[in-house]
This record gives structure tokens, C-alpha cells and sequence, in this order.
């Protein structure tokens, strides 16, 4: 009798029929079950519905580690667009969110060092990038200081700092995101972490 | 830890840096209006082949490049057996010529008779079984069929009677030289050899059908019929008692009076 009971365990198949009935209704891709998120089966409208969603929950941590390697909101909010727009194109198929996030950090970080090279040769954005900095630490000017000392980093020990303070990435998820050795994401945290704290102690008088 | 410090103060800065509903707003429109939509046909072609399909496929492909690159190989290598065969033959000409012109009886004892078969053979690459046998510089030159089987040419026989008068050349250094053609029938050639023009006379049994026909007229009693192209005469023809033609040729554009020169000069022998 027991063994009928496991066997047809009524409520919790009803519960699971409901939760796919309504996730399919309410025309969601994720699914309930699975976490699965097929962009390729998405029409245009749940194209727009998915890049709010993007823009509302991952929107502030892809403009940070947008703005932490260019340092100025206006290419970090652009580079925040592209990023949307080419995973949408890209029509990528996820096993959950965390994995979404992530390939659009990856997506971020790849348009971020590109716009570092474009900036490099365009000189104008110099000025910008110090306005743009300004502007957007004004709230907090006790600790902008510690974003203008990572400006100074090199891009490759910047990022990993980002993505190990800031968004709380583990070295192993950091390497997957940068596509690098999971060493090497820890030699670089560490040696940029040295070289901050250096930078911080001697111009800022920061002490850590 | 002495980072917790930085962690938390790092976050603290970070945290300033937000996207702004305007610009949330602005980033959606903006996405709104940019066109994501793929192409059916585009969709469908980045569907990737199935490997049996592939496999069989490539392979066919791989033996069809070893097949062609073997015909290609062979081909090549037939190629240069044919320039080979076609050195080896005008080696031959020439050790041929230097030969004849060694003869006496043939030469006439010309000093010069190395140059003039290198040139004879130069000018006839195209023609295996030419042999040259005029000393150049000879302003004309009268050639029999008789002549030709004095020379060994025995199977001509009596059915080649051709004699060609280079009457037209007289002016020119000449050689002169024939081809067996078929049993009874032979290519006499006269060549200029100060501007490499040539003239040939030859028997043969049967009609040209060609039909390029210029005009026509009455040469030493024969209906000669002259052809050519674009109004250029480039051969005579015309036909003997005993329904044979002759046949002559040239590969320099006469007028009409010299080609009837040229034609008298060709005498057939009954």
C-alpha cells in the first residue's frame, strides 16, 4: 500500500501539472521544472519582455562591471545595451538564470574590452571619463576614491577584482566568465589586490 | 581579514553606480527598436548537417581531389611525353637534314648546308616526314617527283609527277623539300626562308570540299579554283585528266596574278 502511495503521489504530480499549466500560459519559457531558458523559441514580443527582465535584475551588475573597466557610465551604459542586444541575437539556450547571468557577464566583459581599445584610439573619451566618474561617485565621495585607484589598474587585474568583490564570483566562476585558468584568476586577483592596496596606501593614504 | 575592508567599501562605491530608470527606459526602447528577428532561411541554414550525411559526402569529395589530382598527374605526364616525342622528332629532322646535306648528290656540295637544315628543320616542325634537300640561295628551283625517288623514295612510284617551279620566289632564298602524303600522293614545299613563307603543291585523290570559293580561271589549260578567306586567296585546286587533284597552298596573301605564277610553276608530268 505504501509502495502505491510513492508510487502515485497524486497531490505532487498535480502540483507539477499546475506549476508547467501556468508557466505556459503565462507564457514564460522558463521553465518551472527545469529552469531551462530557450531565447530561440521566443517571438518578438518575448524578446522585449526578456530584455526588461534582463535590464531589471542583472541591469546594475552589468553596468558595474561595465563601468569598471571603462570608468565612464555612458560607455558602461552602452556597453550594458550591446550586451543585451547580442544575447538576444545570439537566441542562446540556458540551463537557469545563474547561467544566463553569466554568459552575459562573459558578453559584457568581451564588448567592455573592446570599447577599451576603440576609447584608446578615439582620445576624446579622456575628458568624458573624468567628468563621467565624477558624476557618477557624487554619492558616495568617501569611496570614489577606491574606483579611481582601480581605474589604474590593468584591465586584467581590475576585472577579476570586480567580479571577486563587487558580484561575489568565485575564483572558479570568475574563470569561466573571463574564459581563463582558474590559476590565473588567482595570481591575478592577487597580484592586483597587491598592487591596489599599494596604490590606495600611497595616493590615498587608504589603509587596508 | 584585512580585504573584508575593501570588499565592503569597493561595494559601498559600486553601489553609487546604478542604471537610472531613464536610462533603463532609454536601453529598452532602444532595444525595441533594433531588428532581432532572424530570417527562416537563416535559421534553417545554421542547423547543422548530420554527420551521416557529412562523412559520405566529404568522402566522395576526397576521391573525387585524388582522381582529378591523378588524371591531372597523368595528363601532365602525357603532356611532356608528347613534347618529348615532338623534340625527339625534330632532333631527328635535323640529324635527318644534316644528313642529306651531307650528300653530294643531294646538297650540291652548299658549305652551308648545316645552317639551311637547322632552318629547314626549324621550319618544319610541324611536318615529320620533310626533308629539305635545296641549297639555299638558289633562286629557283625546280623539283620533280623523279627527283625525289632518285633519293630512295621508291613507293611515290609513277603516280607523283608533281614538279614545282618557284617562279614567284625568284627573288628569294629558297629551299625546297617534300612529305610523302599517302602512297601516291606527295607534298612538295617551297619555303622563303628570308620571311618564312611557304608554298606547298601536292596531289591527292580526292575533291576539297571546301566551299569558300573565290573566284576561278583558266590557268596553262587547267580550270583553276582559288580559295581563301575574306577575299584573300590562300590555295588554288583544280583537277588533272585522270581525276586527280592538285593541290597548292601558300601562307602569304598573293594577288591573283602572282598566284597564277605560282600555279604555272607547279608542273605535273603524265
Amino acid at each position: 500500500m505504501s509502495t502505491l502511495v510513492r508510487t502515485f503521489d497524486i497531490p505532487a504530480v498535480l502540483y507539477r501539472m499546475v506549476v508547467l499549466i501556468s508557466s505556459a500560459a503565462s507564457g514564460d519559457k522558463e521553465q518551472a521544472a527545469t529552469g531551462k531558458i530557450d531565447y530561440s523559441t521566443f517571438d518578438r514580443e518575448e524578446m522585449n519582455d526578456r530584455a526588461a527582465y534582463l535590464l531589471d535584475n542583472y541591469g546594475n551588475a552589468i553596468l558595474r562591471l561595465a563601468f569598471s573597466y571603462v570608468h565612464n557610465k555612458e560607455d558602461a551604459e552602452e556597453i550594458v545595451q550591446d550586451s543585451i542586444l547580442q544575447l538576444l541575437r545570439a537566441r542562446p539556450v540556458f540551463e537557469n538564470t545563474k547561467h544566463e547571468l553569466s554568459y552575459l557577464m562573459t558578453i559584457t566583459s568581451n564588448i567592455s574590452k573592446n570599447r577599451i581599445k576603440y576609447n584608446a584610439r578615439h582620445q576624446t573619451v579622456e575628458l568624458n571619463e573624468e567628468i563621467a566618474t565624477k558624476d557618477t561617485t557624487d554619492n558616495s565621495e568617501d569611496h570614489s576614491f577606491i574606483l579611481e585607484a582601480c581605474e589604474k589598474l590593468p584591465v586584467k587585474y581590475k576585472e577579476v577584482i570586480h567580479l571577486f568583490y563587487c558580484e561575489d564570483y568565485s575564483t572558479a566562476e570568475i574563470s569561466k566568465i573571463l574564459n581563463m585558468k582558474e590559476a590565473t584568476v588567482r595570481s591575478n586577483l592577487s597580484r592586483g589586490r597587491d598592487k591596489l592596496k599599494t596604490i590606495l596606501k600611497e595616493e590615498y593614504g587608504y589603509g587596508i | 581579514m584585512e580585504f573584508d575592508k575593501l570588499r565592503g567599501d569597493y561595494k559601498e562605491a559600486m553601489e553609487s553606480i546604478d542604471l537610472s530608470k531613464d536610462s533603463r527606459d532609454r536601453i529598452l526602447s532602444n532595444i525595441r527598436l533594433e531588428d532581432l528577428s532572424i530570417p527562416a532561411e537563416n535559421v534553417k541554414a545554421k542547423k547543422r548537417v548530420p554527420l551521416f550525411v557529412v562523412i559520405p559526402v566529404a568522402t566522395a569529395l576526397f576521391a573525387a581531389l585524388i582522381v582529378a589530382g591523378i588524371v591531372i598527374s597523368m595528363g601532365s605526364s602525357g603532356m611532356m611525353k608528347n613534347m618529348s616525342a615532338a623534340m625527339d622528332a625534330e632532333m631527328a629532322d635535323t640529324a635527318k637534314a644534316e644528313k642529306t646535306a651531307d650528300n653530294p648528290a643531294i646538297a650540291g656540295g652548299a658549305e652551308e648546308q648545316d645552317t639551311d637544315a637547322a632552318v629547314d628543320a626549324e621550319l618544319d616542325m610541324d611536318t615529320k616526314n620533310y626533308v629539305p634537300f635545296n641549297p639555299a640561295g638558289q633562286n629557283s628551283y625546280s623539283m620533280a617527283i623523279g627527283d625525289v625517288d632518285s633519293r630512295g623514295i621508291d613507293k611515290l612510284g609513277a603516280d607523283c609527277p608533281v614538279t614545282l617551279n618557284v617562279l614567284p620566289f625568284a627573288d628569294y632564298k629558297v629551299s625546297t623539300g617534300y612529305e610523302l602524303k599517302t602512297k601516291n600522293s606527295v607534298k612538295v614545299y617551297v619555303n622563303n626562308l628570308d620571311s618564312e613563307e611557304r608554298i606547298v603543291a601536292f596531289l591527292d585523290d580526292q575533291k576539297s570540299d571546301s566551299t569558300d570559293e573565290i573566284q576561278s580561271t583558266v590557268v596553262a589549260g587547267h580550270e583553276v579554283i582559288f580559295r581563301g578567306f575574306m577575299g584573300k586567296i590562300t590555295n588554288a585546286e583544280y583537277m588533272l585528266a585522270d581525276d586527280k587533284y592538285v593541290f597548292i597552298e601558300s601562307t602569304k596573301d598573293y594577288e591573283l596574278d602572282q598566284w597564277v605564277k605560282i600555279v604555272e610553276g607547279v608542273v605535273v608530268s603524265d
